[in-house]
């Protein structure tokens, strides 16, 4: 007569090299890695290829716009300076099309009242009431 | 009463050393015992064999969740556990809703090796144990393969102890007409050197 232990286990043995392979399996499994190949350039740049062709394409789109931005400075500068206006011309506009605008806004206007509302300084008394406030 | 796995000395320290000898020494202990068990649960030998497989696997990778190193079997057990737990899960549930909980006194009636079977009653045996249910077979192959304690069978299955009691005993019942008593067959000899 045998224990249940012994005919479970009787009835199963002929499983044992199964087993026996499975834990070589499990076995095999908990081996570390065999240490990675030592560091090769070219093999570490052909693993990035796709960031460095990312990164490549980005800097010839800079390049591409600095370059346009600098046709538009050159083309700046290429105008002759007696064609920009100096700084009285320029007031002198700001002010005519201040006066235009409050024509439309409020009426006319006489220069006096004009004078009142707007009358810039000097600019070297500006500067001196900024180093005195 | 110490059990199969308490008695003996498991290499377990030297395996959470990295030992791949003392790996080989448990698994070698208890591949036979682990399959039987996850075979008699899903019933599939490719199935189990993949279990055993996956759950040596994890065995050695979690080694350092086990806490006690005398529960090792137990513990390895539960891992093979819950993995035919995912096999047979709907299964599984159907059965516990139809389980009658009693009250079960804390002594069981004999220990798992003095449960004795006959022979020619060997087939009948294992036929009256593939029909039980899942949650009864999986309580009652712990406790004749591991001899694992109460506590450690609910452990694995996930259970409490009374629900361990319960299908014990509902599935050794079941085998009681197979079953020989040691004290039984002590008790008459006479009678049964006479009636064969």
């Amino acid at each position: 007569m045998k224990t249940p232990r012994e005919i479970l286990l009787e009835r199963h043995r002929a499983a044992a090299p199964k087993l026996d392979a499975i834990r070589r399996k499990a076995l095999a499994a908990q081996q570390p890695e065999p240490s990675s190949p030592p560091f090769s350039l070219g093999n570490f740049l052909w693993s990035i290829r796709w960031h460095l062709a990312g990164m490549s394409a980005v800097w010839l789109v800079i390049a591409l716009i600095s370059l346009n931005s600098g046709r538009g400075s050159q083309m700046v500068a290429a105008i002759p300076s007696a064609k920009i206006p100096s700084p009285e011309v320029i007031l002198a506009s700001l002010r005519e099309n201040h006066r235009r605008l409050s024509q439309m806004i409020d009426g006319p206007t006489t220069d006096a009242d004009r004078q009142k509302n707007f009358t810039p300084k000097p600019h070297s008394e500006r500067c001196n009431e900024t180093f005195f406030a | 009463m110490l059990g199969v796995a308490e008695i003996e000395q498991l290499p377990v320290s030297q395996a959470r050393a990295g030992d791949a000898g003392a790996w080989d020494a448990l698994f070698r202990r208890f591949q036979l015992p682990l399959y039987v068990y996850v075979f008699e649960l899903v019933r599939d030998e490719q199935t189990s064999l993949d279990i055993v497989q996956e759950t040596f696997i994890n065995a050695a990778r979690h080694i350092g969740s086990l806490r006690n190193d005398a529960k090792f079997g137990s513990w390895l057990f539960g891992i093979a556990h819950q993995k035919c737990i995912q096999r047979w899960r709907k299964q599984a549930r159907e059965e516990m809703l139809r389980e009658e909980f009693s009250n079960i006194s804390d002594e069981l009636e004999t220990g798992p090796d003095e449960l004795l079977i006959r022979q020619e009653e060997e087939a009948e045996f294992m036929n009256l144990l593939d029909q039980l249910p899942a949650p009864q077979k999986s309580v009652l192959l712990l406790y004749f393969m591991e001899d694992f304690s109460l506590e450690e069978i609910a452990g694995i299955t996930g259970v409490s102890v009374g629900t361990v009691k319960s299908r014990l005993h509902y599935a050794k019942k079941s085998l009681r007409q197979l079953v020989i008593d040691t004290e039984d067959k002590n008790r008459s000899p006479r009678h049964s050197e006479e009636n064969p």
